[in-house]
């Protein structure tokens, strides 16, 4: 079985390289995103987003998938709260019109909060989101339209197969390979493995 | 293997395939014949579809996300979706009976995922029933085979369920498109979904309680006869007008271990499986084993009423189905549906469940029960439906008990209360007031009494509960605990980015029992518990800390370097003195890490010693100490800066040298052949230094010298015995010089200096090219100096070569036009001919820096070639004017020189004066004085002069002939011919003097008639000594 190296683990060999960049790519915005909802300045959101990053950078060869489930988005919203904590007491004097309150972080760093569960659902629709947009053009077109038919839209194989015009076998297969593509892609992110051909046990 | 795993060509029907093959068929590693085979096998088999799909979910956590992703999020053109949503078509013309069907159907009743209910009337026994179909958009040739055994699972399952609660099936069928079709007891009523759903005829929690006591009831029937349902939720339980359960939907069941009872099966399916609907999940993990047919190993339910097991695909048992009625039960009690649960890990679901309860004043005990029946680990759920049915029976009866005893007693009192009222008439004042007291007190003592008791029993009850949903809690905020200090232990002694990794991830699992902690009597693990929190965020703070000081250190690593590489830059005479600007540098770069002169050395020695930089602190500190003991010796600054190297590098040997140092001692007072002064670069580098300062180079050649053999590959070192070698210590000896240089530059690639003195040293040996390649390197990486390119137009120039050394000035003055630049280039344009434009940059030189030697001497020069004699002058005179300052006395000698031949002897005279106190070592200045004085034909002062010209230089043969030519021209003959003898007597002078002495004998001859009458060519042959044949 092919094991390809992850987005993750190939971001972690190199900051310079272009998975680092996706990395990059996919988390700026979901982190600045994150903070422009909560109505954080625009000036603090850049700087958080970069001290978040530049976080991550430094010590993203430390982070080590603990089996739990989450552990990356976990890990990244300490992070997250982490630094925006030490952005407010750095600019203690300066932001006062933000309403990303202590409150709202000490929420955020609670794993059972509601911020929590929206920051862990935003967190995955988004990724998968991104990953599916970054492996679509490795696939041909059909292949990626029956993965999105079957997962995203759940329609039967049976539907797909008759209106793609191939055989449900193909839809599998189809559905097989990107899924396949996609964890090994985000493995860790997104907390997956991917299928062993001796299965469980 | 392959032709055992031949499937049989009709519908479906063959063996099942091995998850290795379909895993090489999803992988297109399969040969074409068994590829058809298996494409045409999948068409009908759900078990072999699921094994696929669960292949290729994986183990991805998050599948269900995938559902929640709005198109708009994907790229618009992946998307593309044609015609309406097939999920919301709808078709009337569902439901085609065969004609010669018993049923009519009647209504639609209900509409699910996947299926439709119609009502229905068999015409054979003319009553109604429920016709279950499958929807139209679902239904083809395939799936329909697929229904087929779903629909026959349910059939046979609740056939042999004979039970009140569980909806009974009458029979099987087929539609006209072959699809199947079952029928079943008609049931008025609602879904529990719907009828917990709707808030206005919201019934009483107690028939609630009754109605879920009833579902208990249906499904430990069920478990008794080995069935387990796998799908209970809300919406697959009716609830009939008059209160009745019917439990639906038995199409996921199965039996728990007992094979036999498992009934002939014509579709010669081997395990149950349900479609993928809006809200049913369903796979497989691994290959159903025919020997084993209820084994492990498939995922069905709904999210939400699913137990974990059942969600990874594990062993089913009838505790499964005990999870699915807890979350019933949470639903009931809360409201709280149980999806929104879904997604929360274990422990953070028991949590929830806890506020969700605790927010609903639920009852204790069911509380408790609803905990139980949710805890994710089976053993500790009650294990089977006959037992939580036995639970909220107790209940429903205690809560009866409760209410019947609370009604006795009020039914009593009031009697009481009434029989009282009766009796006060016949009793007097008196004798009332004592009854009604004696009365009271029985009444009040017996209902204190009963009342007593119930509440007893009831406290009792709800602190069993208390005790241990404590223990629990207790439980769980011991292994977060435990969970934590690992993590905190691990992050000891890591680097500090690992650390901050590990201490989140401590508290990660502390934040898990944040909220409890506080809630628990036991006060030494709420206090362990604290204690660790507090330590780990005091280990984040200082981590973030010591991350800042990391940033702050890098930047003054950077501004070290630069310092460094720049103090092996040439000066910039236009810049304050290096020493000042560097001093200046230091300052500021140590204030940045907390270090000035307001801080104690000791403290600076604890700053140090944590410091990951302190050769670079300690490099810095010696280079600002040296700088502030040039400019300000014995300054507070100077003083504060020796106490803190001493403190910082408190070697006993470098303290003595550190001592002799600052005693100003002389280099042979130093121990420089003392191992320990060649052992430790520190020593090195401090003794050089201070040998430098001595200018004292040849000591400071040998010392390093010595010192490279310990330490060949020390940047420092090889720098200065390349200067040393190249500059200082003559004589000069480029080759020397260029291999230390080439040292450096194996250590530091790209440091400017070093590629200016390669190139230099490669011009010095004659070799342009690699002179050249190491100019535009160092261009390369020192763009903004022109260093480089000066170099190599002063060398062209040096050749005469005007024309590639002019290419090489523009370059430089384009590069930067310093004084230095501008006074080569200008020059060299007026040596070239092209004067106007010459003068202009040497005059807009000197413009924008007055004061410049090399430009006041390039000016001079200028003049000098141009024969501007006025202009030369004030060149000159600007020249010695400057202070610290002193002139090249060539150039004064050409100066004197050309002033005195183009006929300015008076205005000679100062110049070679200063000629002659600059290089007393030559007689030319004093000959060209005797000269002026000749010009001036005061022969007397000139032979004065020219005398103690003689005098001055025994050994030099020019004042001797210039004496005897002088007493020639005042008719001395003799005293001239006597000079000229001594003369001839040296044989390198012996062929001039005979010849003058034929001159002088010619005009001594001549003397009477003829006066004084000098020969010009020889005159001017006295004049430039050089040009002698």
């Amino acid at each position: 079985m092919e094991t390809s190296v992850s987005l993750l683990n190939r971001a972690k060999v190199s900051r310079n390289s272009d998975a680092w960049k996706r990395i990059v790519e996919i988390y700026e915005p979901l982190i600045g995103n994150w903070l422009r909802k909560r109505s954080v300045a625009e000036r603090d959101v850049l700087d958080i987003t970069q001290d978040v990053l530049y976080a991550l950078s430094t010590s993203l060869n430390d982070f080590e998938h603990n089996g739990r489930r989450g552990a990356f988005r976990n890990w990244l919203r300490f992070i997250t709260v982490n630094r925006a904590r030490r952005h407010w007491q750095k600019n203690k004097n300066q932001s006062t019109d933000s309403s990303l309150t202590e409150e709202l972080l000490e929420q955020l760093e609670d794993p059972n909060s509601d911020l929590t569960r929206q920051w862990d659902e935003e967190h995955d629709r988004y990724v998968l989101a991104r990953i599916i947009q970054l492996i679509t053009p490795d696939f041909d077109p059909k292949v990626m339209e029956a993965f999105q038919r079957v997962t995203i839209h759940g329609q039967s194989p049976a539907q797909v197969a008759q209106q793609l015009d191939i055989s449900k076998g193909q839809v599998y297969k189809y559905k097989y390979r990107v899924m396949q593509r996609m964890i090994s892609e985000a493995k860790e992110i997104i907390d997956a493995e991917v299928t062993s051909p001796s299965g469980k046990e | 293997m392959e032709s055992e795993q031949q499937p049989r060509p009709e519908l479906g029907h063959g063996p099942h395939f091995t998850q290795e093959q379909l895993q090489q068929f999803l992988n297109d590693q399969t040969p074409a014949p068994l590829s058809e085979a298996i494409e045409s096998h999948i068409d009908h088999c759900t078990d072999c579809q699921s094994i696929m799909d669960r292949l290729a979910e994986g183990s991805l956590a998050v599948v269900d996300q995938l559902r929640c992703i709005e198109p708009g999020m994907l790229d618009a053109e992946t998307t593309t979706r044609k015609g309406p949503d097939p999920r919301y078509t709808t078709d009337d013309d569902e439901v085609a009976l065969r004609p010669d069907s018993p049923f009519q159907l009647q209504k639609l009743i209900a509409r699910g995922g996947m299926g439709a209910v119609y009502l229905a009337t068999d015409q054979r026994l003319q009553r109604q029933v429920a016709i279950k179909v499958i929807r139209q958009e679902f239904r083809d040739q395939r799936e329909n085979a697929r229904m087929k055994q779903r629909f026959l699972r349910e059939a046979t399952i609740s056939g042999q369920l004979q039970h009140p609660g569980i909806v009974p099936i009458h029979e099987l069928g087929q539609l006209k498109d072959q699809s199947p079709f079952i029928v079943m007891k008609l049931i008025r009523g609602q879904t529990l979904s719907e009828l917990l759903r709707n808030q206005s005829d919201r019934f009483e929690q107690r028939q609630l309680l009754e109605i879920f006591r009833q579902i208990c009831n249906a499904i430990s029937y069920a478990h008794s006869r080995n069935v387990i349902h796998r799908d209970l939720k809300p919406k697959n339980i009716m609830i009939g007008d008059f209160g009745e359960v019917q439990i639906m939907d038995w199409g996921l069941a199965k039996y728990q271990s007992d094979e036999s009872q498992l009934p002939n099966d014509p579709f010669n399916f081997r395990e149950p499986f349900t479609a993928t609907t809006d809200e049913t999940i369903s796979g497989s993990s691994e290959q159903t084993n025919p020997g084993e047919l209820t084994r492990a190993g498939y995922v069905i339910g709904t999210p939400g009423y699913m137990s974990p097991e059942q969600a990874v695909g594990h062993q089913v048992d009838t505790r499964s189905d005990v999870f699915a009625l807890g979350a019933i039960l949470l639903q009931i009690l809360t409201g709280t549906t149980p999806n929104r649960l879904a997604n929360s890990s274990d422990g953070n679901r028991l949590n929830e469940v806890q506020s969700h309860l605790h927010k609903s004043d639920t009852d204790p005990l069911l509380a408790q029960l609803v905990r139980e029946c949710l805890d994710p680990n089976p053993d500790r759920r009650p294990q089977s439906a006959k037992e939580l049915n036995d639970k909220i029976s107790d209940f429903l009866n205690l809560a009866d008990e409760r209410l019947r005893k609370a009604e006795i007693q009020k039914a009593e009192a009031e009697a009481q209360f009434d029989a009282e009222r009766k009796r006060q008439t016949q009793f007097t004042w008196f004798s009332i007031a004592i009854s009604i007291f004696l009365l009271l007190a029985l009444v009040s003592s017996l209902l204190f009494l009963t009342e007593r008791n119930a509440r007893l029993s009831a406290k009792l009850e709800v602190e069993t509960a208390e005790i241990a949903e404590a223990r629990s809690t207790e439980n769980r905020i011991q292994n977060n605990y435990l969970e934590a200090s690992d993590f905190f232990g691990r992050a000891t002694n890591e680097p500090i980015a690992q650390q901050v990794s590990l201490l989140n991830q401590a508290l990660i699992a502390l934040s898990r029992s944040n909220s409890e902690v506080d809630e628990i009597e036991n006060r030494d693990l709420q206090n362990r518990f604290k204690d660790l929190k507090r330590k780990i965020e005091d280990r984040v703070f200082q981590a973030n800390q010591r991350e800042l000081q990391e940033q702050r250190e890098t930047r003054f690593v950077i501004g070290h370097q630069k310092i460094y590489s720049q103090s092996k830059m040439p000066n910039d005479s236009m810049e304050m003195t290096a020493s000042a600007k560097v001093e200046q540098d230091y300052r500021s770069l140590f204030q940045e890490l907390g270090i000035g002169p307001t801080v104690d050395p000791t403290q600076i020695k604890t700053l140090y010693h944590q410091s990951a930089i302190q050769n670079e602190v300690f490099d810095g500190l010696t280079v600002w100490y040296r700088q502030t003991r040039l400019l300000e010796p014995e300054s507070e600054k100077n003083l504060w800066l020796r106490n803190v190297i001493r403190a910082v590098d408190p070697d006993p040997f470098r303290n003595e040298l550190r001592d002799l140092i600052e005693q100003n001692v002389t280099a042979s007072e130093l121990p420089l052949d003392d191992p320990r002064a060649l052992e430790s670069v520190r020593s090195v580098i401090l003794l050089a230094s201070h040998l430098i300062n001595l200018d004292a180079f040849s000591d400071q050649e040998n010392f390093l010298t010595a010192a490279h053999r310990y330490h060949p590959d020390n940047f420092e070192i090889n720098w200065q015995l390349g200067t040393l070698a190249q500059v200082q210590v003559k004589p000069k000896r480029p080759e020397k010089a260029l291999r230390h240089y080439l040292a450096c530059l194996a250590l530091e690639p790209d440091n400017p200096g070093v590629l200016l003195n390669v190139s230099r040293c490669h011009l010095e040996l004659d070799e342009e090219e690699e002179g050249i390649a190491f100019a535009e390197k160092f261009q390369k990486v020192a763009p903004d100096y022109s260093d480089a390119y000066h170099n190599l137009a002063t060398y062209f120039f040096e050749l005469q070569d005007i024309r590639t050394a002019t290419k090489y000035g523009k370059k430089a003055y384009d590069v930067r036009p310093t004084s230095q630049v501008s006074a080569l280039y200008g020059l060299m344009l007026v040596a070239g001919g092209r004067r106007s434009k010459g003068f202009k940059i040497l005059k807009e030189g000197l413009l924008a820096d007055p004061n410049s030697p090399s430009l006041l001497e390039a000016s001079c020069r200028a003049f000098l070639i141009a024969r501007k004699l006025d202009d030369t002058i004030e060149m000159a005179d600007r020249l010695l004017a400057l202070p610290q300052y002193s002139i090249d006395p060539n150039l004064l000698g050409s100066v004197s020189y050309t002033l005195l031949d183009y006929g300015k002897p008076v205005e000679s005279k100062p110049y070679f004066e200063r000629w002659k106190k600059l290089a007393p070592e030559i007689p030319d200045p004093s000959l060209g004085l005797v000269k002026i004085e000749i010009v001036r034909q005061d022969y007397d002062a000139a032979e004065q002069l020219c005398r103690q010209a003689v005098r001055d230089f025994p050994n030099n043969s020019q004042p001797r002939f210039l004496l005897a030519q002088l007493l020639m021209k005042s008719e001395k003959f003799d005293q001239s011919l006597e000079v000229l003898k001594g003369l001839a007597e040296d044989e390198d002078q012996s062929y001039k003097a005979l010849r003058l002495i034929k001159q002088v004998q010619k005009a001594k001859q001549e003397s009477a008639p003829l006066g004084n009458e000098e020969s010009p060519d020889e005159d001017q042959d006295n004049r430039s000594p050089k040009r002698c044949p």
